[in-house]
Order: C-alpha cells, then structure tokens, then sequence
C-alpha cells in the first residue's frame, strides 16, 4: 500500500511529509523533486525509482505526492490523492501553500484520519469532521473585483464559494449560511483547419455543485426535458454521447426522468460528466490572412467573430499564436480596449480582449519584422492560433437544470440555489 | 544543530516540565504546537520524549492527537522512554469515548518496540470485537502492523469474518489486511459466498471500497456461466461511473470474466469504448492529466491486445490538444498509430503533417515515428509517398533524421518503395542527418539496398573517412555490416573498402564490439563464403502485420489486465525477455533505446528489482518496442549474426578453430583452385575473393577415409537436431577408457572434433561427467549425430550414436574413436 505522503513547493521545500509506514528513507521527496526537475519533458504522473513508485500531480504551485513500494493501481492512488486534495480545499476554502502552512497541524491531523498505515480510511469531509479536531486558519484573501454589472441582482460573486466549508461547522448555526451552488460548465474541444472548417470539436460537460446545506439533504437535480442521452442526435437538439456519475448519485432513471437523486457530501463535488461528439455551434470562428509585405515582414490580420448571441460576452479572451523564429520585433494594430503583445523569449504573441461581447467581430493586425529575409516555410511558423475564454450564462450544448428540489424545503423559503451556466475553452485552436 | 535552535529546544523542555500546572487549554495547547512544528521541519526534538509522555495524560483530545503524533514519531529512537507510552496508550484503549480508543489503539499499534507486543496483541484482539466500527477498523489495520513487525497471521480467520460485518470501512480493511497478510497464498480468497455477497451491497462502499472490492472479483473464478452474467449484470451500472478506479476495476473484472469467450470478450472489450473514452476527456478538460494519462495508457494496452477496432470510430478524440503535457501526447500519438484504418488513416496522417509542423521538435520527431508505424501497419504507402517526401522538403536537421529511421522501416515493408526515395538518398548531406541513430539508419539503407541504389558503394566510401574522427560504434559497425552486405551485391566496388575498413577496425579500432565483429566477418568470409552470405545478409520475412497481431499473440491471456498484478506478470516476463535482448545485438536494443531516453533508466531499475514496481509508462513501452525489436531480429543482418541462438556460439567456436588449425585446407576448398598457403593476415581477404565470381559454393571435403566423406561445414539447426535425434534409433554403447596426461576442457574436445568435420550442437558439465551433443553431416545424404559423454576423473567415455547411414555407422564410430588415437 501506500508509504507517503508529502507536499513540496514548487522550488522543492517541503511543506508537508508523512510517512504511512515509516519502512522507507525520509529522503525520498528530495528523490521525487531531483527527478521530475530534470525530466525531459514533462515527467508522467507516475513513475519508478530506486524501489518507490511515485504518483503526484503539480496543482496550486505544489506538488502533490504520494509514494508506494509496492504495486498500486494507479486510478486508486490517484482518486485518493484528488480526493486528499478536495478535503484539504473544503477546509482552507482555498488551496494554497500559504494556507496549508498555516494549517499544517490540521492538514497532519486530516491526514491521520484519512489514511492508517497506508490505506485509504475515511475519505470524505464530512465524516472526516467528526474525528478532526483543529480548526482551520483562514488565510484572508483580497476581495475580488466588483460584480460585472451584466449580471442580474440574483447573482452572487463567485468568491462566494470559496468559503471554507468548516467553518460553517464551528460558527455555530445562527449565522449559518444556507446555499448550494451549481455549476454546469461546457467544456469545448474544437478544431479548425487552416480553410475555417471544423475538423474536430466535442464538448466534455461537467455539473459541480458546492453545498452549504446542513445536515446534507437528499436532492433531487432536474435536467431539461429534451435531453437526448446516447446516439449522435440531430444538430440542435442537445443529445449526449455518453455520460458518467459520481459516487453521490443515483442515476436509476434518469434516461427517463431526467432527473438526478444526490446524497450531498459537504463542500465541493462532482455529479456528472457527459460528452458530446455530434456538431454545435461554435461560440467563435477565426480568420487569418498573412501577406508578405517583404522578404522582412510579414502582416497578418487576425479576425475572430463572435457568434453567440449579443446580450453575452466573454471574459478575458485570450488569443494566442506562435511567431516564425526569426522575429525580431512585432507591432500590432488593434482597438483602444484591447491589448496584444510580444513575447520574445517564447517567440508568441498574445491578444487580449477583455470583454468579447456576443455578435460582434474584433481583428487585430500583426506586422511581423523578421531578423533575416523569409523562406518559403517561414510563414508555416505563424500558428495555430489557440484560443481561451469563458462565456457566462451561455451554454452550447444545452443542458439545462429544470429544477433542484432540496428535501425538507419548500422552494420558497429554502435555502439559495445558484446555478451558473459556463462555457468553456479546452482547445479550442484554428490552424493557419 | 546549531546552538540558537538548540536553545529554543531547551526553553520547550522547561515549558513542558510546567505544563501540568498550566491551567491554560490554549497556552498548553500551544506549547504542544510548537513542539510539532519543529519536528516537521526537521529540527531533532526527540530530547523532549519523556516530557511529552508526561505530557499526555491530559483530557483534551486536541493535545492528545498531538502528543500522539509525537510520539509514534520518535518512539523507536527512545526504546527505554517507550514503555511510558505504551502505558498512556493502554490507559486510552479503556477510555469510554470510542475515538480516543481508536486513537490510541491506532498509536499503540504504530510503536515499532519489541516491549508493546504482547500489549499489542491484546488490545487488537479486544479492538476486533470493538462495538464501535471506528476502533474496530483500526484494531484490522493494527493487525497488518502486528504482522509486518513480527509475521504474526493469527488474526486471519477472524478477518475472514469480518468480512460480513455491517461497517464497509471494516469489510475494506479486512480485505486489505488480508490481502497483505495472505500475499504469499494470492491474498485474500475469494469465495463465491463473499464476492456475491460483496457485489450486492457494492454501492454501499465509496470508491476506494469499491476498487478493492471489484479488484477481489477480478481473481474469483466463476465455474458457471450462470455466475458469470450474475456479477456482469450486478456492475453494468459501474461502467457508468466516473471514478476511473472503479470504472478501471469494473472493466477489468469484465474482461477476467470473458477471457475465455472470443465473441464475449469482443462484446465486452466494445461496451467498455465508450465508458473509457468519456472518463478519458473529462479527466482532459478538467485537466486531471494524470487520471487522462492513466486511461490511455489502458485504451492503449486494449488496442494492443487485438481491440483496436473499437475505438477506430473515436480516433479524433486521440487527436492531440495544444496544453496538453507531452507524456499525453506521445501516448496518443502511439494510441493513434495502434487504431489506425483503412477508413480514418487519411485524417490521421493529415493530422500527423500538422505535428510536424509543430515548434515542438521532439513532438514532431514522434509524430514522423507514428505515421511511420502507421505506413507499417496498413498497406498503402504507395498513396502517402508524398508525405514523407514533403517532411524530407522540409529542409530540417532533426525532421529528416526521424524521416530516415522511418524510412528504414518502411523499405523493410515496402522494398520497392526504395526507388522513389533514390534521389533523396543519393544527394541527401550527411551532416545534416543529425542523429547517429539515423545515420546508422542511413547505412543500413544503403548496406541493404545496393542494388536499388547505385552510388551506394561510394556514399559509403566518403562515409568511412568522416567517421574515422568521428569514434561513433553504433555507425562504426553498421558502417562494417553494411559494406559486408554490399560485398555480396557490388563485390568489385566494395572489396577494397571491406579489405580496408576490417584491417582499420581490427587494428587501429578499440571498441572491443567492432573489433570481434570485424575479426567474426573476415573468419567468416574466409571460412565459407556462403554461409557467410546467408549470414551476413539474411533473408528475412516481409513484414506483414504491426504491432496489434504480434502483440496479441505475445501475452497470451487477457487477465493481465488492468491492475498492478498485471504489472507483476508483466515485469516478470520483461525479465525473461531483456535477459535473451542483452544477447542480442546492439541495434536491437538501440531500437528500444528511443522510447527509453527517459524511461529506459527506470525499466532496467524495475527490471532487476524483483518486487515488480511500475510505472505505466512502462507497462506500455515494452509492448511499443516490441514490434522493432521484432524487427531488427528478423532483418537487421547483424542480428542473425549475433543472434541469441544458444547453439550458434559453439558453432562460430568450431569454426573459428578450423580456420585456425587448418587454413590452408579451409581457404583452399573455399575457392576451389586457390591453394596457395596464406598466413592468416588481414590482405588475404581481398585476394581470396578476388575471383571476382562473386561467392563460389563450398567444395566437398577431401574424404579422410573413401567410405566415410563429411561435409567440412556441416549446418544443422537445433530443432532439426532434436527431431532427429528423437526419431532415430541407437546403435549400440560405445564404452571405453582414454590414457590421456590431463582431463581436456570442453573446448579441447570441441576443437578435436571440429578437426574431425564433427561439430557440436550443444555441450554442457554436471559434476565429472561432460556431455556433449555432436552432429556430421554426409557429403551425399545422411547425418550422424553422437552423444558424447566424458568423465573427468575416470576419463571413462561413454558414446551413443545415431544416423540415418546403417550403413556408415560403423565407420563413422571408428572414426571417431580414431580421433583420440583408440579403436
């Protein structure tokens, strides 16, 4: 089973270590960062040395690390360590290394509770609560920037769900806040060729909710009617290719009923993930026109268009292309609101459009000053253009929550339901 | 430690000794802390061990968890405080609160001291019977660290039946216990009784629970079919799950289950596509890459199992996105390669152009690879020429080195393909290929396709001058098989060059692998030419089918699948199979050595160590090296040089000793007329096959008794031997004594008889008595074949003779014995 746990700051100190079972050298962590330090390339998420498995994950600018010397399949050791994680932010509200500092004895105690000699025990918040006894130190945040005004007055800064969940416990019912937090993001694949036609797109979609509801109620998730589930399903109508539930869920009926039965764990969880493969809409499409203005620069005129409708936008647009090699300078034409610049030690270029509002189109003109007179593939070097972003209240796929019935509520006075719709890019890159 | 923290260790030791009369929870609480914040950054404060035993004999369950923590920390190295603790420990497990029982059961049982054990025991023993599920799922844990410290199994009947109990954290610790207790015997058994059980109230237990529980399923082995569909149709419902542990788990006990049902196991291995697929790309986009990484690399292992099919359809979700981590996107890449089709490999290979394109050279030096592999696997390269030709117009060092090692590939497919690329290889710099891997590769071409290629001779030419400086083996040696494999093809182009190099590399060369193959090659050229031809040049198969159908028939059984045990087997039979790899040549391990770079070091590592550690990485790169190294075994020439044929190496000794003994004989029947006496120098090469005629068939042997005429160079593969040797009968035991002054070694006797056109198949020592397999070929028809026994001490022989020649046999008998000058 299992032999330790550390986390190690991103320059390698420890943060955290524990050994399970204390058979093997304390060292290994100084092993663990040697190694993926000089891996060439990016180090895979389990490897083998001198006798110690290693499994980790680098998140929050820590890694995550936990050791095995004998074989471990690594889906469990992984589940474990996510789900270690996952605890370790209901309690913070955050995961950062400055609260973990902070919190060491706690997240030492957590840790007891969670693994005996190596095997996973107790692994969720809420019954994890009732063994642990320190509390955890907030480590106060600036507050986040004000709320967009585009949203309506239901809505509720999403710093709201970063509280932490314990906290809730031990300052007493009263001022206990009541409130669960869904979460439908679409998460999009999408790929162009360097003519504008799509090659490849799909939409991996996940529900996440954030409950502050005491006592974990039994919910029950509505999704909208029109749901197709299996099969590619006709353009428009929302068919899903294949979904899977979390441990919380009973998905008995839901083909038919659309509708989910969650036994919710405190804080934050998943409850599906479904996957689309048939064709959609894409919120973006993107043109690219390079001239050779001469053998020293190149122009390229970089035009995206919006195409979800105009009462939403984008925040935080960022479009992102490779420059030849031989650049050695860039300037850009583009309206006031935007900003593009020039990386010149990762030879990139970035543009940024703040608010990307639905409908509408920006272009950006790069003219490309090259260091020495241009080949026949040095404008292959230009692209692809990649591109991320997220567009709020605006889903492509179309899944939908009819309603969330919390048991013992009236939805009245019961407690607030958020549901925030999101669209998101996971690759989303037009070839040039 | 320096002297300030030592100071601050002694203030803690005063604030500790007072603790007792502090009345302050927070204060104590706080010296506690600090105590413990030392101890995590490494600062030694196992000075205060017996202040913190004191210490503890407190109420608060804070302090306490604390003090705990501490204690099982330094507890072996205070052996003579430890006592203090396991008293403190004892009191607790009494306690009426059923977390501090847990708690300290859990500490007491952490106590790695000779001194707890007895105390130990007891308290487990009464933890197990425990109302409380909390203690009683610590006393099971207690139960492996008991048996760990002292092997002590006693609690194993009692674990089995706790697997009934109500508490799913009992029932999955019992099962873990077991498990690590019982490892020698498999683990914890699993019976009917519990794995129906276990399966009915599956969703009872959280995911951990359920991995453990569907990994037990994995073992049982359901003798009814009845059974079979009862536990499928109990997980349909996991398949839906988005744990990838349970999901993993549940797939791998559905393919246990159907291992033996072709068309069942087909069904399956297609419901599981889909299932793994979804897990695949939600775990991408919510960047967990490390649970994205692990579903490929079993995707992977599925394809390479034979069920590549099902995820042909899926192909664009192996499609590589631009953040994500290389290790992702070689997997995919080789993913990509495996599910490639008649109907999809044109978009494959559209999106292969695109990666070569990419900033990223090592990502586009795989992506070559790939389409390469994919050329392998399908059959119409003719249609992709112009892609690799467009790659190669690229002008780009790296990008045409990778094209070079994946031409020699595809040459070895498509021999006729050559032609379209001659062009190419006659203009083509060699500075700008790069790599020595690639030059290598380059040399092989040129070696192999001589014919095909007319500067071939001449590149090569210019190529031994640059790498005289140049000191690279690898090419060195390749540049030496390529000019013998030339010989045969462009003989007067070559000779000299082939006379030059060998002298150059056996005199002036200090690689000790050079030198013996050079020196291996002339002997050889002198010895037999045609032989030496069908050595040198070999003739191996066509390639025909990649990776997934050679694959498929190398791990027979489908439950190594998905599970660390999997890995267990799998590191197991790497070892096998590195051992038979060392033997081989050096450009078959180099083929390996490409996807090794990184992990090459750890798969040695995991290879020698036999407690079978994994990395996934690993699990997969045997099987991807597999099919080149399969390669190289068939068609490197020098692979069948140096072949891993046991019996070869005694066949090359024989040969090299008649060279030595009798070379004028040898030389003389090689090329029929010449019969000059030669010393053995390295000019002779070049004038005994200046014949110019190209290889002359060897000539008989000069019969050394007119009845009995041997072939000089008898050849007789191990197989045919035993066969043979099976179905011929024995003439009677020859037995008799030898006067000799000392016992000869195997060798003296090798030799003797290879003197003798006798050679040997095998030969071997027990105690005193040395065995030798020996074998003679008739000039005409017939073998004779002689099992020869010799006692050192006794020098007592011992011969059995067998052959298709009644009528020689007689003969052929004196004659040996003549051999040692008896009758």
């Amino acid at each position: 089973m299992l032999e330790q746990f550390f986390i190690l700051s991103d320059r390698g100190d420890t943060i955290i270590t524990k050994a399970f079972r204390g058979e093997l050298n304390r060292k290994e962590y100084e092993v663990f960062f040697r190694k993926v330090k000089f891996w060439k390339g990016d180090a895979p998420p389990v490897f083998h040395s001198d006798g110690v498995n290693y499994y980790f994950t680098k998140k929050y600018g820590m890694f995550f690390v936990l050791t095995s010397k004998e074989l471990c399949s690594p889906s469990f050791v992984f589940d474990a360590l996510y789900r270690t994680m996952k605890v370790f932010r209901d309690y913070l509200g955050v995961l950062d290394e400055e609260g973990i500092r902070k919190n060491f004895i706690l997240i030492y105690e957590i840790v007891d509770e969670m693994y005996d000699f190596g095997y996973p025990q107790i692994m969720s918040t809420e019954v994890v609560k009732e063994f642990v006894i320190n509390e955890a130190v907030v480590v106060s945040k600036p507050p986040s920037s004000a709320k967009p005004s585009i949203w309506n007055k239901n809505t509720v800064s999403s710093s709201a769900v970063t509280r932490p969940v314990s906290s809730t416990l031990s300052t007493k019912k009263k001022t206990k806040r009541q409130e669960i937090f869904v979460d439908i993001f679409d998460k999009i694949t999408v790929l162009f060729n360097s003519n504008g036609f799509v090659i490849n797109s799909s939409i991996d979609g996940v529900i996440q909710m954030k409950s502050y509801l005491t006592g974990n109620p039994e919910l029950r998730l509505a999704l909208n009617d029109n749901l197709i589930i299996g099969g590619s399903g006709e353009m428009g109508k929302s068919a899903i290719t294949d979904c899977s539930f979390y441990e919380c869920v009973d998905p008995t009926n839901f083909e038919n009923t659309k509708t989910l039965t969650i036994t919710p764990p405190d804080g934050e969880f998943l409850v599906m993930n479904y996957r689309i493969t048939g064709e959609f809409q894409t919120p973006f499409r993107v043109y690219t026109f390079i001239d050779e203005v001469n053998p020293f620069q190149l122009q390229m005129v970089l035009k995206v268009r919006a195409t979800f409708p105009g009462d939403h936008y984008a925040k935080n647009t960022e479009i992102k292309f490779p420059v030849p090699k031989s650049t050695s300078s860039v300037s850009f034409e583009a309206s006031p609101t935007q900003e593009a610049s020039y990386n010149k030690s990762e030879q990139n270029a970035k543009w940024v459009v703040k608010t990307f509002q639905g409908a509408r189109e920006y272009s950006l003109t790069a003219k490309i000053s090259l260091g020495k007179a241009a080949e026949s593939s040095t404008r292959k070097e230009i692209g692809p253009i990649s591109m991320n972003f997220d567009i709020h209240m605006f889903n492509v796929s179309g899944v939908t929550v009819k309603y969330l019935k919390i048991a013992g509520s009236t939805s009245k006075s019961g407690p607030h339901r958020w549901v925030r719709y999101v669209t998101q890019s996971s690759s989303y890159v037009a070839r040039t | 430690m320096d002297l300030t923290k030592k100071n601050e260790v002694n203030e803690l030791k005063i604030l500790l000794n007072g603790i007792s009369f502090e009345k302050d929870q927070t204060k104590k609480r706080d010296t506690i802390k600090k105590v413990i914040a030392y101890m995590t950054l490494g600062i030694d404060v196992s000075s205060l061990f017996s202040e913190m035993c004191k210490a503890s004999r407190v109420e608060d369950i804070v302090q306490k968890k604390m003090i705990y923590q501490y204690i099982t920390n330094y507890a072996e190295k205070n052996p003579d405080l430890v006592v203090m603790a396991i008293n403190t420990f004892l009191v607790d497990c009494k306690s009426h609160n059923g977390k501090i029982r847990g708690l300290a059961l859990r500490s007491l049982c952490s106590l790695r001291s000779k001194d707890s054990e007895a105390h130990t025991n007891a308290a487990i023993l009464e933890g197990l019977d425990d109302i409380d599920p909390y203690v009683k799922k610590t006393a099971i844990i207690g139960c492996i660290k008991v048996f760990r410290a002292n092997k002590n199994e006693e609690y194993t009947k009692k674990l089995y039946k706790l697997i009934f109990d109500p508490s799913p954290l009992v029932v999955i610790n019992s099962i873990s216990a077991l498990n690590e207790i019982e490892e020698k015997k498999g683990g914890c058994e699993p019976t009917e009784e519990i794995v129906i059980t276990l399966l009915n109230r599956i969703k009872d237990f959280n995911e951990w629970g359920q991995s453990i529980i569907l990994d037990l399923v994995a073992r049982f082995e359901a003798d009814n079919e009845d059974l079979k569909f009862d536990i499928m149709n109990l997980l349909e419902d996991r398949l839906k799950h988005a744990s990838s542990s349970v999901l993993l788990g549940a797939v791998k006990v559905f393919i246990s289950l159907t291992k033996d049902d072709k068309t069942l196991s087909k069904d399956v291995q297609e419901r599981l596509a889909s299932p793994l697929i979804t897990i695949m790309a939600s775990a991408g986009t919510t960047e967990n890459y490390e649970i994205c990484y692990n579903v490929i690399s079993h995707i992977h292992f599925i394809c390479l199992k034979g069920g590549g099919e099902f995820f042909q359809n899926d192909f664009k979700q192996f499609f590589l996105k631009y953040e994500e981590p290389s290790y992702i996107k070689f997997l995919k890449l080789d993913v990509l390669a495996c599910i490639s089709s008649e109907e999809n490999v044109q978009e494959i290979i559209s999106e292969l152009e695109e990666y070569v394109s990419d900033a990223n050279s090592d990502l586009a030096k795989r992506a070559i690879k790939t389409f390469g592999d994919i050329m392998i696997k399908l059959n119409n390269f003719e249609d992709n020429i112009s892609i690799i030709k467009n790659f190669l117009s690229l002008h780009t060092d790296y990008i045409t080195s990778e094209c070079i090692l994946a031409l020699k590939k595809i040459f070895m497919k498509y021999r006729e393909a050559v032609e379209e690329f001659e062009d190419f290889l006659v203009n083509i710099s060699f500075d700008s290929i790069s790599e020595n891997e690639a030059k290598a590769a380059y040399i092989w071409i040129l070696g192999e396709f001589g014919n095909e290629i007319a500067h071939a001779p001449y590149i090569l030419e210019i190529m031994i001058e640059a790498q005289k400086d140049m000191q690279c083996v690898e090419i060195s040696i390749e540049l030496l098989t390529s000019l013998a494999k030339l010989f045969f093809t462009r003989a007067p182009e070559v000779k000299n060059m082939l006379g030059k190099f060998i002298k150059f590399s056996i005199t002036e060369n200090t690689d000790a692998d050079l030198k013996d193959r050079a020196a291996f090659y002339y002997k050889l050229l002198q010895a037999d030419i045609f032989s030496a031809k069908q050595i040198i040049c070999g003739d191996g198969p066509e390639i025909e089918e990649y990776t997934a159908n050679n694959l498929t028939s190398k791990h027979g059984t489908h439950d190594e699948y998905f599970s660390e045990e999997v890995l267990k087997i799998k590191s197991k039979s790497k070892f096998k199979k590195k051992h038979s790899k060392r033997s081989k040549t050096k450009e078959a391990t180099d083929e390996g050595a490409e996807e090794g770079i990184a992990e090459g070091e750890t798969k040695d590592e995991v290879e020698e160590d036999d407690n079978n550690l994994i990395d996934f990485e690993e699990e997969q790169q045997p099987e991807i090296s597999q099919p080149q190294e399969e390669l190289s075994e068939n068609f490197m020439p020098s692979a069948n040089l140096l072949g891993d044929d046991d019996t070869f190496g005694d066949i090359l000794e024989d040969k090299k000793e008649e060279v030595y003994q009798e070379p004028d004989d040898i030389l003389g029947m090689g090329t029929g007329e010449k019969k000059e006496t030669k010393e053995s120098s390295i000019d002779d090469l070049s004038s005994a096959f200046s014949t110019d005629s190209g290889p002359t068939p060897a000539a008989e042997a000069e019969p050394q008794k007119p009845q009995l005429t041997l072939k000089t160079t008898a050849d007789l593969d191990p197989n045919n031997f035993q066969q043979k040797w099976m179905t011929l009968s024995a003439f009677p035991l020859i037995s008799r004594r030898l006067s000799l002054p000392s016992a000869p070694s195997i060798q003296d006797l090798c030799n003797l008889f290879a003197s003798k056109y006798i050679f040997c198949m095998a030969n071997g020592q027990v105690d005193q008595s040395i065995k030798l397999y020996l074998y003679s070929q008739h000039t005409e028809s017939g073998v004779f074949l002689m099992e020869f026994l010799f006692n050192v001490m006794t020098f007592d022989i011992q011969i059995t003779l067998k052959s298709d020649r009644t009528d020689l046999a007689e003969a052929f008998a004196l004659y040996t014995l003549g051999a040692f000058g008896i009758s």
